[in-house]
């Protein structure tokens, strides 16, 4: 089914509908501009210069269990540049979902600090990092986590809503990608309907079609056979190179992540080249 | 925010039983706030309108002693002092219909009824008024009884006045030809001279009301002109004491309402919390696409205000209905121990409707805001792990059990206190049901950690795990089992509180019952006592078998504490005190009664006016005022508004009527009690008045039926309670066994059969049901003290006995294991039901 898909259409015209110059709503939001604007240390926009996507700087982590703190990173140095594919490996447990996390701003590191476009995540408060999340960051699960009481369009719908794009005005750009990923047909259905590669196929439109800076990945194939998996990858490769996003893809299998640009490996806690 | 929206909503479609249990729970809850609301209101108001119906718009009234005034005082006050804003009234009460509908009878001088009282002036009006003082036996008719008995203007009408049947004919409706007027039900006006012969009393008006202007000479004046035993007295006042009557029986039914939304409460919040824990999952994964922690809170807190919109319309429906039903029994009751009601037209008042409706709305979101809270704050990644949110519970619950003692603690202060005011005292039991409420969690786990031992000497491993996993969850468990535990303990506290009342009434009627057969004329009310025919007495004392007679004359009279209760009482035997008296010795108080200048005050007056023995009352007699001594308090249950007795040797000296109300007949030993009743039967027979001939025995039953009435709507809202509450045990077993689901998969894949599983589930909701029936006993019997002790003696001045006996507490031991088992039968049904693949795949 895969085969269907028309390559030729990158880098994907629907994008182009939602640039500010077509939008009237999106100029209100940052996260519909083109990716010369960022998010600066106060949350305004700010022409981006050319430096680092991400910055991490000695980030620690860690959690209290049973009255003792168990360090699962123990400072980590990164430098991740616009449109690079990195690929995190490491064995279970050495902290690769944790630091993710912390890079989606889900969490905050204990020690340390990550800079998103120069600016400090930890520094922007939670409701803020809420907010910077909805407009920079895509996120993809080995388990698809799709809203199962919303269709796969709402699904495909909802990161749009979040940044202020309407049902009617984001309902095209859905459409459109989903159609690039041979799921059109599917839009009126619901998740559990779906199977496991066609759900993360949505979960692939989903985590992109708010054209999002950072795309972070876990283990996007960890619960699909290798044929699926194969295509998905191919999908989520040539739409996050075609679109010049970043993507951070936390994997097990070598496979996997030779297909990134630079492989780094997580070992006690800390950070060295593959 | 549509597609927001969206995602929260369809949850609720897809648990549809869900959906329902929410809006049945915020519904039960407004439904008996509501009821108990509308019920209260609609007898307050129709007191208030038979008040107003009677009396209109006059500042001051005349009241005479148990005599009445002369007709001749009216006649000097309008002629001779020119008062022409004046009008007599006489009342009373007869019944229709075969006794099933009381009226009240009225006597109306249509050339007094200008303006002074609103309600006669339509009934002034017509050309048919001027019928009423013409014709004999004419009288008018509230249009919506006239409905009621099915009868026209011109149709004659059979009513019943002190037993006696009389003919009217009916010349038009009070309201005359306007539209039926609810106020005015029950209502039959007839000419002054009609009502007096109708109720005996020729010559005698009940009361002169008047119009005055702010002139303390003139009320001076008018004094100066009553006769002994009159007064004169603000219309205000008398309207706000016989309305204050019923305070603390209203306050009580309020109680109950409340404690009807605070178990309404509960279950909202449990229906609420377990719709947000359902979605724990996808709430963090909203989280994680960027929903704000605010957006969220909304989004749940407006489902929650829907959800009481919703449920508080239904409830709304449900409570104007249960209403209906519930004034019936007031109405009885007040009917019973207070006064005579006759309006009973169901009154919607919208405020309480709006009230109710805000309440549910309130109630839902205030339930709703710390499961959302807790959703909305968790980080998106801790809310997907379900042992982190056990683990704050658990650091949580010493404070809450320090907080639960410091709550009991304060009840037990605000109960002890000396203050006689009835709102701390119920703030104190409500203080001690929530504090007690507090400890349950930590009293579950002990309850646990002693069971877990148990069932690991007998080798039970099934139950070992059942309890195990009540004791991890236990800020669900420890929820629901103190909801149980709450609901179980107030049943078990009303009930021994009934019971105790019960009891103490029996040993009362067994000590002032001494007579063997009462005669007395029958009374629609029980403070309006006729009086029985002269020489009564002497004719009954001649009956063979009788050994004595005593006699009681029981009348309302204006005292300096105002209208008060007296009985006359002349025992024949001064042997056996003929009541319980507090701290004296009651023997000998009664050896002096017949020769002591002073009075016995029963318990709840005493209470009321602050009485100790040694003070004084000044009782407006036909001699003029005189003052008393109060020589003891007795145990006292008849009514809560209290009664004067004095020694009818004494009551002669002061009152001249010289007439009884009752004649009790001492059997001599080894006398045919029926035989003599009969005698007793055949005797009265013969005169003009019908008489009512009971044994005590029969009066014991009769009273005793009495209570039951009263006690039916405490009864029903007790069921109500235990009711609310199981609906909000099937709601905390659902979400604490959705939430167990996973783990049941595990064990059904290690190789519990279902059959298993489905045990698992009924051993730990009958483990919980055990605790809350366990726990609900102590808790019980503290309500139950709090009951008899407090709220009874403050409210209605009683102090009775404590009876609590042991059936009635395993009975809620049982009530409480078979609740929770009957709530657990479909959680553990879907347990049986479970695939292990596909809830293991879920995650």
């Amino acid at each position: 089914m895969l085969n269907d898909i028309n390559y030729e259409l990158y880098p994907p015209r629907h994008f182009k509908s939602l640039s500010p110059e077509n939008t009237a709503k999106s100029r209100k939001h940052p996260a519909m501009s083109t990716s010369q604007q960022t998010l600066s240390p106060h949350g305004n926009l700010a022409t981006l210069a050319t430096g680092p996507l991400l910055q991490l700087d000695g980030v620690r982590c860690g959690y209290r269990e049973a009255g003792e703190w168990r360090e699962i990173l123990r400072g980590v140095d990164l430098i991740v540049g616009v449109g690079e594919q990195l690929a995190l490996v490491g064995l279970s447990g050495s902290g690769k979902s944790t630091l993710l996390h912390l890079l989606g701003g889900l969490d905050v590191p204990s020690a340390g600090t990550i800079a998103f476009d120069g600016a400090d995540l930890a520094g922007l408060g939670e409701p803020a990092r809420s907010l910077w999340r909805r407009r920079h960051v895509g996120f993809i699960y080995q388990f698809f986590n799709l809203i199962p009481t919303l269709s796969v369009l709402e699904n495909v719908l909802l990161p749009l809503e979040l940044n202020g794009i309407g049902e009617r005005a984001g309902r095209e750009t859905a459409l459109g990608l989903l159609a690039e990923v041979g799921l059109a047909d599917r839009a009126g259905s619901y998740p559990d309907r779906l199977s496991g590669g066609e759900q993360q196929r949505v979960a692939i439109v989903r985590a992109l079609v708010h054209q999002p800076q950072l795309v972070l990945a876990d283990e996007p194939t960890g619960n699909l056979d290798f044929a699926t998996g194969e295509k998905v990858l191919d999908l989520l490769d040539r739409l996050v190179r075609a679109l010049g996003r970043t993507l951070i893809l936390v994997t097990h299998s070598p496979e996997v992540a030779r297909r990134a640009d630079r492989v780094i490996r997580l070992v006690d806690g800390r950070l060295s080249l593959a | 925010m549509a597609i927001l929206a969206r995602a929260n909503r369809r949850h609720f479609l897809r648990h549809p039983l869900q959906l329902l249990l929410a809006i049945v729970g915020v519904a039960l809850g407004v439904a008996m706030v509501v009821s108990i609301d509308l019920a209260a209101e609609s007898t307050h108001r129709a007191f208030a309108l038979s008040m107003q119906a009677l009396t209109g718009r006059y500042t001051h009234h005349i009241t005479g002693g148990p005599a009445g005034l002369p007709e001749s005082l009216f006649t000097r006050l309008r002629v001779v002092e020119g008062l022409r804003e004046s009008a007599p009234a006489i009342e009373g009460y007869a019944t229709a219909n075969g006794g099933t509908l009381t009226l009240t009878l009225a006597g109306f001088d249509p050339f007094s009824e200008r303006n002074l009282r609103s309600r006669f002036v339509k009934a002034a009006k017509g050309d048919e008024a001027v019928r009423l003082l013409t014709e004999p036996n004419t009288a008018m008719l509230s249009a919506l009884t006239a409905r009621r008995l099915g009868v026209h203007p011109g149709d004659g009408m059979e009513i019943t006045v002190n037993g006696q049947p009389h003919q009217l004919i009916v010349v038009a409706y009070v309201e005359g030809n306007e539209a039926p007027d609810p106020a005015l039900e029950g209502l039959v006006i007839a000419d002054i001279a009609t009502v007096q012969e109708l109720l005996g009393r020729v010559g005698v008006l009940d009361r002169i009301d008047l119009i005055l202007g702010d002139n303390p000479e003139q009320e001076r004046h008018i004094r100066k002109l009553l006769p002994p035993g009159a007064e004169l007295e603000s219309a205000a006042g008398r309207n706000s004491a016989t309305q204050n009557m019923t305070a603390a029986f209203e306050l009580n039914l309020r109680a109950m309402s409340l404690l009807a939304l605070l178990v309404g409460t509960f279950l909202i919040y449990n229906t609420m919390a377990f719709s947000v824990l359902q979605r724990r999952e996808l709430l963090a994964t909203l989280r994680i696409l960027g929903a704000t922690r605010g957006q969220l809170l909304r989004e749940i807190l407006l489902e929650a205000a829907l959800l009481g919109l919703f449920g508080g319309l239904l409830g709304l429906a449900f409570g104007v209905l249960a209403a209906q039903g519930l004034l019936q029994m007031v109405t009885r009751t007040i009917n019973d121990i207070y006064f005579v009601l006759t309006v009973t037209e169901f009154m919607l008042d919208p405020m309480i409707l709006l009230r109710g409706l805000a309440l549910g709305v309130a109630a839902a979101v205030i339930a709703a805001l710390g499961p959302a809270l807790e959703a909305a704050w968790a980080t998106p990644l801790a809310s997907r792990a379900r042992s982190g949110v056990e683990n704050t519970a658990r650091r949580g619950l010493p404070w809450l059990a320090v907080g639960g003692i410091l709550a009991m603690a304060i009840a037990t202060g605000l109960l002890q206190a000396d203050s006689p005011g009835l709102i701390p005292a119920i703030a104190g039991v409500f203080l001690l049901l929530l504090g007690y409420g507090l400890l349950t969690p930590m009293l579950l786990l002990g309850f646990a950690a002693f069971t877990v031992g148990l069932a690991r000497l007998g080798n039970a491993w099934l139950v070992r795990l059942a309890v195990r996993g009540v004791a991890a969850s236990v800020s669900r468990a420890g929820l629901a089992i103190a909801a149980l535990t709450i609901a179980v303990a107030v049943s078990v506290g009303v009930g021994s509180m009934i019971e105790s009342f019960r009891g103490t009434i029996a040993e009362w009627l067994d000590q002032i019952l001494q007579a063997d057969i009462y005669v007395a004329t029958p009374s629609t009310a029980a403070r309006f006592s006729p009086p029985l025919p002269d020489g009564l007495q002497q004719q009954l004392a001649k009956i063979e078998g009788v050994d004595r007679t005593g006699t009681g004359r029981r009348m309302v009279i204006p005292t300096s504490l105002g209208e008060s209760e007296l009985l006359a009482l002349d025992p024949p035997y001064l042997d056996k005190p003929g009541f319980r008296f507090k701290h004296a010795d009651g023997k000998a108080l009664w050896l002096g009664f017949p020769t002591m200048e002073a009075v016995f005050v029963s318990e709840p007056y005493a209470q009321r006016h602050g009485l100790q023995v040694g003070d004084r009352v000044e009782l407006a007699s036909d001699s003029g005022l005189v003052a008393l001594p109060v020589a003891g308090i007795f145990f006292d249950y008849r009514s809560d508004q209290g009664l004067i007795v004095m020694h009818r040797s004494l009551y002669d000296r002061y009152w001249k009527d010289g007439v009884n109300t009752s004649v009790g007949l001492y059997l001599q030993p080894g006398a045919d009690g029926g035989a003599v009743k009969r005698e007793v039967e055949r005797v009265l027979a013969g005169g003009r008045q019908p008489l009512l001939v009971r044994s005590n025995r029969e009066i014991r039953a009769a009273s005793l039926e009495t209570f039951e009435r009263t006690f039916a709507i405490t009864q029903v809202l007790r069921l109500l309670a235990v009711g609310v509450a199981f609906v909000g045990i099937l709601s905390a077993l659902m979400a604490f066994q959705y939430e167990r689901r996973r783990e049941i998969a595990v064990l059904r894949a290690t190789g519990l059969t279902p059959m298993q599983a489905g045990w698992l589930v009924l051993l730990q909701t009958g483990f919980m049901g055990l605790t809350a029936g366990l726990l609900s006993i102590p808790l019980g019997l503290a309500v139950a003290v709090a009951l008899v002790r407090v709220i009874n003696l403050r409210s209605f001045g009683w102090t009775m006995d404590l009876m609590v006996s042991l059936p009635p507490l395993f009975t809620a031991v049982a009530l409480a294991v078979v609740a929770a088992l009957l709530a657990g039968l479909y959680p553990a049904y879907q347990v049986m039901r479970v695939e292990p693949s596909a809830s293991l795949r879920e995650e």
